[in-house]
């Protein structure tokens, strides 16, 4: 009973198809509340396909995504996000005409209310709404490290910079947890030493992670429980040290991806 | 009743022609071009130009229209459409360069031929008795050709290697160069052969149309609802999405009235695009 | 106290600063308005630069803000023309109410094609509107039981205020220049919201922003439904001012012209729809003798501003501007660059 209240995200059965491909086959997982989880696999494995059904971008073939406790499988993507998950993109995603400020105080869209009328009139409550957002949005931004870049346009970000305002935007609706798709993609050392640091970070704050990685010493270093895919299934459940001895992942990796 | 038919499948197969270019254009370079319409013009008052004030034989008439509206169309993706989107344009933008063009192409008409109706003369002069009814050649004629024209295109694109060439680089444009086609000349192509089946379309049209500046906005408007549809995009869906509009149009006007059915036309692409976007034929246009 | 002063004399300094050529601007405008309104030629150009800068700044929402393409503006101005001037004419409602009821009936419609055109991708709303646009025409022009058909309608009754009639292009001015501003208003209120910045972000990357909790479909609608009534507010102005209307007003080059305002102007800036609305209005007074023409102006217009001018002609302003300023940090050297 109190195993499953611990629980943030449970997956079930998850298939999805596409036309004759089975992209993602009878995937099973649990996410505990508060910890790192890590979802790896080769190329083309699936993971991006699963993070798309659980943030509400496809609808699975069959299976549930039980998100503390609610079913949630096959809602839309911005329902899904007031419910409390957030993402982040492996492919940045940013509102590239916007400002590093502005991006962020998208991200706190559901977490707000005010609506056409109330922003024409000015009414006193959205002033003070919109206030308060700038103000959480500058604390965000300060937690993340972009404290100085507010005023910029987002394409004028480094590479780093960006997906840091990724994770920025995601917090920003305060979710209960967030999804991060590859974030250390294309980043160097020093910046990969920084972002596991700030995943970190998130986790104390009571946040649940959920974490697509290729960089294996990332996910080794930060995850407390692993689900390895490969095409589809998944060949391998536990904690770091587990999967490391785990023959199929071994194998799957052909031994070369896994030293850390 | 018969006469009724043979003007629906008249009116249908010159929607056809002109729609099939729309799903030309958009299949090959997966933009939308609104001067259809005003190509049909262009072609009309050419081929009027040839074969009445020329005294040119009718097929040297529609052959050179053919080649002045390939060349155009050619011209049009070539040189504007190409240079704006090399600029980093959006779509939107090449569909109101398009409506530009189709401006310019009106203003030119009005320039060269004067702002009056003008009469094309009749190309077969004679008429036919079918089944009871007297029914003028020149009609029969634009079903004819619009039929040949159809089974041309479609022979074109199945059987020649260029038409072969132009659905590769239509359906993957990068798989398509690495095999050697030239993607940007199948684009032209592309455009091109839609301007001259609008051309052809004008000028089988003008003996029973009559020739004037605006003619063609309207028929390209409407053989644009045909093909949406049919299912945007797809050669056949234009041709049974165009044949239809035909008679939605020729049995409104006959019984219900003849001021009603532009409405009608419009209201059925709106109630099309509403309830089945993809139209008869599916072409994917959600996102 | 004294330091209280000083600060309202800072703050009114900085505010200055930053604002200070859009504060000479409207003065200017405001001089020339006074003018112009001196003649009653002048005083038309003026309300029908106010009443499509109305019509204009909705567009601008929809395309410039939100990336929803519309060819179809000229069916919610006729919309809303056509509504105010049968609702005042034929039934006695004031006009000052139907204008209203009016351009609420165009935002009705609005709605109505934003249902099917918010899952449409960019070519086929394109279509979708010009198909909308091209029904409102053909049915104002063959329903003349109620519109009058191709010979439009006559004998609009004029707007009047508290017993104070607007008959004059003169006294009208006050009237589309007050609505006008309102509207840039709500425009400036708009974008700096929370509303605002779903439309833009919608129009930047619709899958981030459903992610980012944003309900795409519904901001979609809403852009469409503002637009909407800008343009039937716009039109229902256009008939009272004129006092007649017929179908040749309501075409499809309308809708170009808007579109042409739009581009010409700048999208997704405040001055942008003032200007291009100001622009295009002269400089087709101007060329009045070209009449026959005008469509090829417009031509002209949208391929300049296509290939010459993408980003308008703020964009233009705030190029030269940032080029002056250029200038200015090579002379002056260690001053760090602005942001953005």
């Amino acid at each position: 009973m109190s195993e499953t209240n611990n629980v943030m995200l449970e997956v079930q059965d998850l298939t999805i198809r596409f036309g004759g491909l089975v992209a993602v086959n009878a995937v099973n997982f649990q996410v505990q509340k508060g910890s790192i989880f890590g979802l790896i696999g080769p190329n083309g494995a699936g993971k991006t396909t699963l993070f798309n059904m659980i943030s509400g971008v496809y609808k699975p073939t069959s299976g549930k995504v039980l998100f503390d406790g609610q079913e949630i499988q096959g809602k839309p993507a911005y329902k899904v996000n007031s419910l409390g998950i957030a993402r982040t993109y492996q492919n940045i995603n940013l509102f590239k005409k916007m400002t590093v400020l502005e991006n962020v105080m998208v991200g706190c869209h559901s977490r707000t209310h005010c609506g056409l009328f109330a922003s024409v009139l000015r009414t006193p409550a959205q002033r003070k709404e919109e206030k308060e957002v700038v103000e959480k949005c500058r604390d965000i931004l300060e937690f993340m490290d972009l404290g100085d870049k507010a005023d910029f346009l987002a394409s004028n970000l480094s590479y780093g910079e960006q997906r840091r305002l990724e994770i920025s935007r995601a917090l920003a609706s305060d979710p209960k947890m967030i999804l991060l798709d590859e974030p250390a993609a294309g980043m160097n050392g020093a910046e990969k030493e920084e972002l596991q640091r700030t995943i970190r970070k998130i986790a104390d704050k009571g946040i649940t992670v959920l974490l697509v990685e290729h960089d294996m010493k990332l996910v080794m270093n930060v995850t407390h429980q692993i689900c390895v895919i490969s095409f589809g299934k998944r060949i391998g459940y536990g904690t770091p040290e587990e999967i490391q001895q785990n023959p199929d992942v071994i194998e799957a990796y052909l031994g070369g991806g896994l030293d850390v | 009743m018969l006469t009724l038919i043979i003007g629906a499948l008249m009116q249908g197969s010159v929607y056809g022609l002109v729609g099939m270019g729309y799903g030309l254009i958009y299949k090959a370079s997966g933009l939308m071009s609104l001067a259809q319409g005003d190509m049909l013009m262009i072609g009309a008052f050419l081929g009027m130009t040839f074969y009445k004030t020329l005294h040119l034989p009718f097929a040297l008439s529609l052959l050179l229209v053919m080649v002045i509206m390939f060349t155009v169309g050619w011209l049009l993706e070539r040189v504007l459409v190409t240079s704006l989107l090399a600029k980093g344009a959006q779509q939107v933008y090449v569909i109101l360069c398009t409506i530009a063009i189709s401006m310019v192409l009106q203003n030119v008409a009005m320039f060269a031929w004067g702002s009056n109706t003008m009469q094309f003369p009749p190309i077969l002069n004679f008429s036919i008795n079918l089944f009871g009814t007297t029914v003028e050649a020149d009609r029969l004629l634009v079903l004819a050709v619009g039929i040949l024209f159809m089974l041309l295109l479609h022979f074109f694109m199945q059987k020649t290697r260029f038409g072969t060439a132009m659905r590769a680089a239509a359906q993957d444009e990068t798989a398509a160069s690495a095999l050697g086609i030239n993607v940007p000349m199948t684009k032209g192509v592309a455009w091109g052969l839609a301007s001259m089946l609008a051309g052809v379309a004008g000028v089988i049209l003008g003996p029973s149309y009559g020739v004037y500046t605006a003619m063609g906005a309207l028929i390209g408007q409407k053989a644009f609802a045909g093909a949406v549809t049919g299912g945007y995009g797809n050669m056949y869906g234009a041709i049974v999405g165009g044949l239809f509009l035909g008679f939605v149009e020729a049995f409104c006007a006959f019984y219900i009235s003849s001021l009603y059915k532009d409405f009608f036309a419009f209201g059925i692409l709106i109630i099309v695009m509403i309830f089945m976007p993809n139209g008869l034929f599916k072409e994917q246009v959600m996102e | 106290m004294n330091q209280n002063t000083v600060l309202t004399q800072q703050k009114g300094a900085a505010f200055w600063k930053k604002n200070r050529l859009s504060i000479i601007a409207i003065a200017v405008l405001c001089v020339a308005a006074a003018v112009m309104l001196r003649t009653r030629y002048l005083a038309m150009i003026l309300d029908f630069i106010c009443i499509y800068t109305i019509a204009v700044t909705g567009l601008d929402l929809l395309f410039g803000y939100t990336g929803q393409v519309s060819f179809g503006q000229a069916g919610f101005y006729a919309i809303g023309a056509y509504t105010s001037a049968l609702l005042s004419k034929n039934l006695g409602v004031p006009p000052i109410l139907s204008i209203f009821i009016g351009a609420l009936l165009a935002t009705v419609f609005g709605v109505i094609i934003a249902f099917p055109a918010s899952k449409l991708v960019k070519h086929f709303l394109s279509l979708l509107t010009i198909a909308f646009g091209l029904m409102v025409y053909t049915f104002v022009n063959s329903c003349s039981a109620l519109t009058g058909g191709p010979s439009g309608i006559t004998g609009i009754p004029k707007v009047s205020i508290f017993g104070l009639e607007l008959g004059s292009y003169q006294s009208y001015f006050w009237l589309v220049a007050i609505l006008m501003v309102l509207v840039l208003i709500t425009k400036k209120n708009i974008i700096n919201s929370r509303v605002g910045r779903a439309f833009i972000a919608v129009r930047e990357n619709p899958h981030a922003a459903a992610g980012m909790g944003i309900n795409v479909a519904k901001y979609k609608i809403m852009a469409f439904a503002i637009s909407a009534f800008a343009a039937g507010l716009a039109g229902a102005l256009y008939a009272h001012m004129i006092r007649f209307i017929s179908p040749d007003t309501f075409t499809k080059d309308q809708s170009n012209m808007f579109m042409t305002m739009l581009l010409f102007g700048g999208i997704a800036t405040m001055s942008g729809s003032v200007i291009g609305a100001a622009a295009i209005t002269v400089m087709t007074e101007l060329l009045q003798q070209f009449a026959a023409y005008q469509t090829l102006i417009y031509a002209v217009l949208i391929l300049i501003v296509l290939f010459l001018l993408p980003n308008g002609t703020v964009g233009l302003f705030s190029k030269l501007k940032a080029a002056v300023r250029k200038r200015g940090q090579k002379r002056k050297p260690g001053k760090e660059g602005t942001p953005q």
